[in-house]
């Protein structure tokens, strides 16, 4: 159960990201995953590498990712985002596949270890034992939920992505700059898929290709979220990490990926506009 | 036809615009002086929507010349439109139908940091009591009506001095299409200068200082609103008879 919420956690980061790509760009960026993949390698350098303390690897990551967010919508998403969808999911695989193969040319396959004091140190309470870097994913996903849903409905900035998801040439009547809206989302998506990485590195390993799964697994949550909906996908995240879970503790570890997709497929059949019924705007 | 521009707030010279392959402005010239309601009427794609669009920067015009305050606005994005004095309510649904009266009245206001601002949104909604009775309710539970005046409001926060209204009666019933003329001279009489584009050629005609006929995107016609009215051939034409 609580690995689930520690999975659900994890997917919960990359699909609001993707949710509000989706939402605000109205674009299905394939190449999220390795956001995720390099925000790991991010901290993995800071923490490992350059011997930094946990807090600041870890924030090092999203800064870093910050950065290629901004990169990535002023060169490949600013050019393919007035073309049609094939366009936009062609050079999105394409970045995709670049990005992990350069990850792999650049940091090679062997899979990186990121233990740190605290996925270690184990929380005993009653017999009741996990570590404590799952405490720290659970109520660091929390607080950054909590954060995002401040920032999106709050600040000027927020309201815009708000405004663009629900109507893009309303927002060119009242003088939204949207290439600078689309851009703050993008560094905001990738912000988020890189401390979602900092945050679960010390319990997994870190490879090459880790954002594959991990963008399909992240799309099927958009999708029953109900396609762009940022708290949707966040709930359908939870539901894919728990089902997930039971599924490797009861029926078989090697089927997990495959029952979490068959249960996104029964809840898109039984409520094809998603889980929260059709809504407009993430 | 040449448009008298002298004293123009407004003025289009032999402009070409279109997308991609298709031309559908074909050297339209029009000048909207400053205090008056002018109204674009004509034929489905003769170029009447098409022709706003270019003048706020949506759509680049291939040739001529579109000034406004004396200043080369032809080819300024949008946003440097706007930023001009030029309010602009397309046709259709321009709104933000999941946030409020209140949140899309903001978003108005979106490029003022002023302090005038809530002073602004109140007395719009004291203005249109109709939008203040549903200030928490999402925009796109409001009638069609309701969202018009809702989107006429939400341009009037910049304080255009030019409005451009698209199709402003599209869709609507009667009684609805009386009060959203009445807003619209209401506006013009505190100052605003309005450009129109209207299928309703009487309706428009009636409250128009003066009208312009567009055919296949040239100039067909232009005059006061009476003349417009009075003439035979824009009679028969494109006020049925």
């Amino acid at each position: 159960m609580l690995h689930g919420l520690t999975l659900g956690s994890m997917y919960a980061m990359v699909a609001a990201g993707l949710a509000l790509m989706l939402g605000v760009a109205r674009l299905i960026n394939f190449a999220h995953g390795e956001f995720f993949m390099l925000g790991a390698y991010a901290f993995w350098l800071g923490y490992s590498e350059l011997g930094l303390p946990y807090p600041v690897a870890a924030l090092l990551a999203p800064a870093v990712m910050v950065l290629f967010g901004i990169a990535y919508q002023r060169t490949v998403i600013r050019a393919i985002l007035p073309r049609s969808w094939h366009v936009q999911l062609i050079a999105t695989l394409a970045t995709s596949i670049v990005l992990t193969n350069l990850a792999i040319i650049v940091l090679g396959t062997q899979p990186k270890e990121v233990p740190t004091a605290l996925s270690s140190r184990i929380l005993d309470v009653g017999g009741f034992r996990m570590a404590w870097q799952r405490l720290l994913v659970l109520l660091a996903a929390l607080v950054i939920f909590w954060g995002l849903h401040r920032f999106v409905a709050r600040t000027r900035t927020g309201r815009a992505m708000r405004a663009m998801s629900q109507n893009r040439e309303a927002c060119a009547v009242v003088g939204v700059d949207v290439q600078r809206v689309t851009m703050v989302t993008f560094a905001l998506s990738a912000a988020l898929a890189a401390l979602a990485a900092a945050l679960v590195s010390p319990l997994f390993n870190i490879f090459p290709d880790m954002g594959t799964v991990l963008t399909l697994k992240a799309f099927a949550a958009v999708v029953a979220g109900g396609f762009g909906y940022v708290n949707g996908a966040i709930a359908a995240s939870f539901l894919i990490g728990l089902t997930e879970a039971l599924a490797g503790s009861y029926v078989s570890y090697a089927y997990k990926d495959a029952i979490a997709f068959l249960m996104m497929i029964a809840v898109l059949l039984w409520r094809p506009q998603g889980l929260f019924g059709r809504r407009t705007g993430i | 036809m040449a448009a008298d521009g002298d004293g123009a707030l407004l003025e289009l010279s032999e402009v070409v615009a279109g997308y991609e392959e298709v031309e559908v402005l074909r050297g339209v010239s029009l000048a909207v002086r400053a205090g008056e309601i002018v109204c674009i009427i004509g034929a489905n794609g003769a170029g009447k929507s098409t022709l706003l669009r270019t003048v706020f920067g949506m759509v680049q015009p291939r040739e001529g010349a579109i000034r406004f305050a004396g200043e080369d606005i032809a080819r300024r994005s949008s946003l440097e439109v706007l930023r001009r004095g030029i309010g602009y309510v397309p046709q259709g649904r321009c709104n933000f139908p999941a946030m409020s009266v209140e949140e899309n009245l903001e978003m108005g206001a979106y490029l003022r940091r002023d302090a005038r601002v809530r002073g602004d949104i109140e007395t719009l909604l004291a203005r249109f009591p109709m939008l203040a009775t549903k200030r928490r309710d999402p925009a796109g539970t409001l009638s069609g009506g309701q969202q018009q005046i809702l989107e006429m409001a939400i341009a009037l926060l910049l304080h255009p001095r030019l409005l451009m209204v698209d199709e402003p009666s599209l869709g609507l019933d009667p009684r609805m299409v009386e009060i959203v003329f009445d807003t619209l001279l209401a506006i013009n009489r505190e100052g605003t200068t309005i450009l129109m584009v209207e299928q309703n050629a009487k309706k428009a005609l009636s409250v128009s200082h003066r009208g312009f006929v567009l055919e296949l995107g040239r100039n067909r016609f232009e005059g006061s609103g009476r003349e417009l009215l009075d003439n035979p051939d824009v009679r028969q034409h494109y006020l049925g008879g």
